[in-house]
């Protein structure tokens, strides 16, 4: 059974069309010419409960838009949407009280006030009892490490600590269903792992359906199972992520630290070398011969360390993309 | 009670920007004292219009700053311009509370902080500008002091809603303050203008949000008038309701979120 539920879904946008200069300007005065932009285009997919979904692609291929019709702040053209047994547009509060919209960097906290102020403005328009409250403020805080800091003016905090706290304001109502658009955006790396940690505990602890839109590719990779990529409106790909990575890259990377140098052309008999410096190697290597070439390589060569991994989803995806087209 | 607790949140948060309230009582002192210089020129010695002394004039205009600090909202800007062209409403519509209510919990905190100020600024300017003698704040004067600050809210409120359709919003905006300074009342009493835009003031919302508020404080309505100015201030509220009810059902199919 589908918690989330998007049959043809269609968005589309009108905006004028203005020439360049002062003349167009002029022109636009007295003649505007508009043009229909098709920001989601007769989309069609399914999330389980309990799903932790990524929601992939370039600039301007329509996730946001998704997650807005998704949340119920836009009205979609066509198509219809269904989450959790609601129609999201109709914003009524029992499903508003089921979902939570996280945009990353986009402040809801009040400014001038400490974080708490703005939790407990969330406490009373979702209704949440006192002691729940307290229950919840005192997990998501120590899960997060913001303690120390919700008496604290948010215009002081910095810009991870604000988004954690744009994170617990999220989550007082314990929604089921979580939109998290860019979460991790312009987060240092240490950063980004703790909200990665954390919003897969989430998932795990509160069996919380969560549909991420990320242009960091690790977020995907460490937080979901399945991906869906979307470019100009359309779904490209609905699946795992797994079977994706094995059909668009047919290498794995092997890394080498070795104790005495191997000469380069010796290597690149066992595929493309990718870096090459004294005492180590990078090495592209054919995913059917991982086996044996390591084993070979170990066999033939003074090894200090090796690692074999997959190759980086943002390669993935580009190749994904240069075939579809 | 969760209706209280969100109307004290917000005043922690209006109390924080005290200064903001503080420059907006500061700006809107400067037109009633030019009017006040101006008129007390003009009366030259007979010092008499249309039955109004000097000292209902000063009166009038004093009122008028303490009643426009706490009455008129501004919130056709943070509306119009800051939710719906710039995508602030997104914050307000994944939440399970009506957002128009948030809006007047969110201002009427800045009503009340303007209006201490003002009070403030009355009783120091009486004591160099003399006024003539207010009665006792009647049942029937705060009905209509009530009425006039729900009118406000509700007529910025509706009107801000038009940004949904047209991007260029704040010139209506603009147009629409000068219709209110005139028919309102605040540039100058309604009844020392001609009759015929006297005609149209006391069919027009805006002299109940103003000039009638005042000339009730001051206890120039005969309880007759204050009814009347009640059933008009009514009329206006409901009418307001719908068209803001009407402009925000159909105004929300075409929010697009642009900038959030």
């Amino acid at each position: 059974m589908s918690l989330i539920s998007v049959k043809n879904l269609t968005k589309s946008f009108s905006s004028y069309k203005k020439q360049p200069g002062l003349s167009g300007s002029i022109k636009s005065l007295f003649k505007r010419e508009y043009q229909k932009t098709l920001a989601v285009n007769d989309i069609s997919f399914e999330i389980k409960k309990g799903e932790l979904v990524g929601f992939i692609g370039p600039n301007g291929a329509g996730k946001t838009t998704t997650l807005k019709c998704l949340s119920g702040l836009i009205y979609p053209t066509s198509g219809s949407v269904h989450v959790a047994d609601f129609k999201p547009f109709d914003r009524k509060n029992e499903f508003l009280k089921k979902i939570s919209l996280v945009m990353g960097q986009k402040n809801q906290l009040w400014w001038d006030l400490p974080p708490m102020e703005s939790f407990l403005l969330n406490k009373e328009i979702y209704e949440v009892e006192d002691t729940k409250f307290k229950k919840i403020i005192d997990e998501l805080t120590e899960l997060l490490d913001i303690k120390d800091v919700l008496n604290i003016q948010v215009r002081k905090l910095s810009l991870g600590q604000r988004m954690k706290c744009e994170l617990v304001g999220q989550l007082i109502h314990s929604p089921e269903i979580l939109f998290l658009d860019e979460p991790t955006i312009g987060l240092d790396v240490v950063m980004q792992e703790n909200l990665r940690e954390f919003i897969k505990e989430y998932n795990t602890k509160f069996e919380a359906t969560i549909l991420l839109t990320s242009h960091y590719m690790e977020d995907v990779k460490k937080l979901c199972k399945r991906v869906i990529i979307i470019d100009h409106g359309k779904i490209m790909y609905d699946g795992e992520l797994a079977p994706l990575v094995r059909k668009y890259s047919k290498n794995k990377i092997l890394t080498i630290t070795v104790n005495k140098e191997i000469p380069k052309d010796e290597l690149s008999k066992y595929g493309t070398v990718k870096e090459y410096s004294a005492g180590r190697a990078v090495i592209a290597i054919s995913r059917e011969d991982t086996n044996h070439v390591t084993a070979k390589i170990l066999d033939t060569y003074d090894i200090d360390e090796f690692t074999v991994e997959e190759p980086s989803i943002e390669d993935v995806v580009r190749k994904f993309f240069s075939s579809s087209y | 009670m969760r209706f209280v607790h969100i109307l004290l949140l917000h005043f922690e948060d209006a109390l924080q920007e005290r200064m903001r309230a503080l420059i907006w009582f500061l700006m809107s002192l400067v037109n009633p004292l030019l009017l006040i210089l101006f008129w007390n020129g003009a009366l030259g010695k007979s010092g008499m219009m249309n039955g109004w002394t000097r000292t209902d004039i000063n009166t009038y205009y004093l009122l008028l700053i303490v009643t426009s600090s706490i009455l008129i909202s501004h919130v056709e800007d943070k509306i119009g311009t800051m939710d719906i062209r710039e995508g602030g409403l997104v914050r307000y519509l994944t939440r399970p509370f009506s957002y128009f209510w948030l809006c007047f919990f969110e201002e009427i905190p800045y009503r009340l902080l303007q209006g201490i100020f003002a009070v403030i600024g009355f009783i120091i300017l009486t004591s160099l500008i003399p006024i003539t003698h207010i009665p006792p704040v009647t049942i029937w004067t705060l009905l209509i002091l009530i009425g006039a600050l729900l009118l406000s809210f509700l007529m910025q409120a509706s009107v801000a809603l038009i940004a949904f359709w047209i991007v260029e919003v704040g010139g209506i905006f603009d147009t629409l303050e000068v219709v209110r300074l005139v028919l309102g009342g605040t540039i100058l009493p309604i009844i020392l203008l001609p009759n015929w835009i006297i005609n149209i003031a006391y069919i027009s919302p805006f002299a109940y949000t103003a000039y009638f508020p005042i000339t009730s404080i001051q206890g120039k309505l005969s309880s007759e008038t204050q009814l009347w100015v009640l059933c008009m201030q009514g009329i206006w509220i409901i009418l307001f309701i719908c068209l803001y009810k009407i402009l925000w059902f159909f105004g929300l199919k075409k929010f697009s979120g642009v900038g959030q």
